[in-house]
């Protein structure tokens, strides 16, 4: 088949895990996509134009890493996809026009074969070869030159993090994309064990050839490994990394809470000292301001959550971090390579739900998939931040990162009964295809990698949020004011729920901010802030706890946040799955049938478990 | 004291040369495209708490694997 010669051509990054693909192709597009130390960070394939080149019309496709051309896990097939269905993600062609294939010049004995697989199956191909500094520091660089000649095909050095010898490999590229003949590649259906090996073994024999003699560089194991590896040290190690993140999360971002609470209180009273009082008025200050600046409050703790996620990411400790977790995940019937998915989950479920692709047992993914939501996100901050406000007591502070920590801890028991009975439940059969992680070498985090990825992440989740709170908080605020404050809509809707609402002991101003948290969780507080805004109370998010506080069903002087009733709040949004989007990122990667009955499940089994908290606590005499 | 059969009873810091892989074919071709073959020299490194997973050395690269798969890459005698 032959390709049209005057269209732009079609260039695919492919290498194994952790080899620099996304680092090389964000040099090559101009595009600021996040490079992490850890094999399996790209988990889908992105197309970019070629911007790195003045003479040369092409696109270029970044894919997930693959260890052969056999695939064994989804993101292996997402990137084994595009070699040979490039049609399917809207390019003119079947296969590309040019493989540029990633090698990392750190350990080309394991990943030198891969070459060899791709050149056997008749793809063009040239060689890029990364972190050959590294490689030089330690005295094992791979000579570039004579690589070239062995392999028959132009190889080409640079560095993907300065992006040294990047105009070496555009005239590479250039130079190869002017002479491509016409080819009709084909992938190995499957590859015998001995085919495997001679892969290797002239492997072996071509660095023999081009690498000076000496130890490789992962002979030396390092001091970080001793200690983070260490049957003993390595748990105390992971336990203080885990505790860490999360103590940072709830003490770290107190003072900038602060200053966001005060600058929003501030804000309001300025907006309607200086409008008249009139509807308008009331929907900016009680509705527009009241619900976004109640969850602007926890932007700060939202920041430093992935700051410190981008520094574990960088640093290599992920993997670490898989092998340390895979022998408890394993009990609950997960996998090591559920770990970061888990662990990013506690950012947000969507990009979770996508990094369970990296693992390669269906069951073990499918059970992932479960459990993902059950991970206190992000979204769930400012829904802790408030509701912890009423579990602990005024005059002791402290205890509010030990609850928050319970909170955390008590994710993580539900999500294993749930994945333990989920097991069971779910008639998948067993995969054998075990853990295996590679560890990568660790390097010093770069700071700029690091805050670029919280910046854009924290600035993700604002545009996303806040869109949402504006729209939410206005629609909220209408409902709450038509036809007239006393029997407006959603007093209507909330009579209609009461008897849903009995058992959990609450009234109907927190079911209607329960359905408002389908459009996101952190809608619950907006709109808890505009329910009490509008019976008259200030702006501020401790102003909205007052009100709180105060806050009694119609008709009598019973309180409506206990400690029995905000206990059950808080199982209720430990379970549910509200998120609309979530749900749907599930379909995609499931099935509709799972993405539905994920949701039922978690929805009925929140409102169960919260009620039996509720009427537990009561029953022991706590009101 | 015997020597070692397999991998997962291989001591901390201990190198020996693999012999062949073992175990359900999807899994055997994965340790073999991660440079488990015949001939070559694994290290291990560490071995998790508790049974845990283990971290080696094989071909230049560091590869932790649990150690049910582990069991599986039989050492020469």
């Amino acid at each position: 088949m032959n390709a049209p010669l005057t269209d732009a051509r079609a260039i695919v990054l492919i290498g194994p895990p952790n080899a620099g693909k996304t680092s090389l192709y964000n040099h090559l597009t101009g595009s600021r996509f996040k490079t992490v130390n850890y094999p399996g960070a790209t988990v889908e394939f992105s197309v970019g134009h070629l911007r790195a080149s003045a003479s040369l019309e092409a696109e270029v496709v970044d894919t997930p890493g693959i260890v052969s051309l056999v695939p064994r896990s989804l993101d292996e097939q997402v990137a084994i996809d595009t070699l040979v269905h490039l049609d399917r993600i809207g390019q003119n062609r079947e296969t590309p026009d040019l493989l540029l294939v990633v090698v990392d010049a750190t350990q080309p004995e394991r990943h030198l074969p891969l070459v060899r697989q791709i050149q056997r199956a008749g793809f063009p191909c040239i060689v890029a070869l990364t972190m050959n500094d590294i490689a030089r520091k330690r005295g094992r660089p791979v000579d570039v030159n004579r690589l070239s000649e062995l392999l028959g095909i132009p190889a080409v050095e640079v560095d993907g993090r300065s992006g040294d010898g990047l105009t070496e490999l555009v005239s590479a590229l250039e130079e190869s994309c002017r002479s491509i003949e016409a080819a009709a590649p084909s992938l190995p259906e499957s590859s015998s064990d001995e085919t495997i090996w001679n892969d290797f073994l002239w492997a072996d024999d071509l660095v023999r050839r081009c690498v000076p003699p000496g130890e490789p560089l992962h002979a030396k194991i390092s001091t970080l490994d001793r200690v983070a590896l260490h049957p003993v040290f390595g748990l105390v190690v992971f336990a203080a990394v885990m505790t860490g993140l999360f103590w940072s999360v709830f003490s770290a971002a107190a003072p900038f809470m602060d200053w966001t609470e005060s600058f929003f209180a501030w804000i309001g009273a300025l907006v309607s000292a200086s409008l008249p009082a009139s509807w308008f008025t009331s929907l900016l200050v009680d509705g527009v301001i009241a619900g976004f600046g109640a969850v602007a409050v926890f932007v700060p703790q939202i920041a430093i959550l992935f700051l410190a996620l981008g520094l574990l990411e960088d640093s290599g400790y992920l993997a670490r971090g898989a092998m340390l977790a895979d022998r408890v995940l394993s009990l609950v019937g997960l996998n090591g390579k559920s770990f970061v998915p888990l662990l990013s989950a506690n950012a947000c479920a969507i990009p979770a739900a996508m990094a369970a692709r990296t693992i390669p047992g269906r069951k073990e993914r499918m059970l992932t998939l479960l459990v993902i939501p059950l991970m206190s996100c992000s979204a769930r901050l400012p829904v802790w931040g408030l509701l912890l406000a009423f579990l602990v007591p005024r005059d002791k502070p402290w205890l509010g990162g030990f609850a928050l920590a319970s909170i955390y801890l008590l994710s993580l028991v539900f999500a294993s009964v749930a994945a333990f009975v989920g097991g069971k439940l779910l008639r998948i059969p067993p995969s054998y295809t075990g853990f295996q992680v590679e560890l990568p070498l660790w390097r010093t985090p770069t700071f700029r990698t690091v805050v670029v990825s919280a910046w854009d992440r924290t600035l993700g989740y604002i545009q996303r949020a806040g869109l949402t709170i504006l729209g939410v908080s206005i629609a909220f605020w209408l409902f709450m004011t038509f036809p007239s404050q006393q029997h407006s809509f959603a007093t209507m809707a909330g009579r209609i729920l009461e008897p849903l609402l009995a058992p959990m002991g609450v009234d109907w101003r927190v079911g209607i901010a329960l359905i408002a948290a389908f459009a996101a969780r952190e809608v619950f507080v907006s709109a808890l802030a505009v329910v009490y805004s509008i019976q008259g109370a200030d702006q501020s998010s401790a102003g909205l706890i007052q009100a709180m506080r105060q806050a009694t069903f119609d008709g009598s002087n019973q309180h409506v946040f206990t400690f029995a009733s905000t206990a059950g709040l808080v199982v209720f949004f430990l379970i549910a799955l509200q998120c609309l989007s979530t749900v749907a990122v599930m379909r995609r990667e499931t099935s509709n049938r799972f993405a539905l009955g994920q949701m039922a499940a978690f929805i009925a089994l929140a409102w169960i478990l919260a009620s039996i908290t509720t009427q537990g606590l009561r029953l022991l005499g706590i009101p | 004291m015997n020597k070692p059969t397999r991998l997962s009873e291989l001591a901390t810091r201990q190198s020996a040369m693999i012999g062949t892989i073992s175990g359900h074919p999807s899994l055997r071709s994965r340790l073999h495209e991660l440079g488990f073959t015949p001939g070559a020299t694994v290290r291990l490194v560490a071995r998790a708490a508790f049974g845990g997973a283990l971290a080696c050395q094989v071909r230049g690269s560091t590869i932790a694997l649990r150690k049910a798969d582990a069991w599986c890459v039989e050492l020469q005698a």
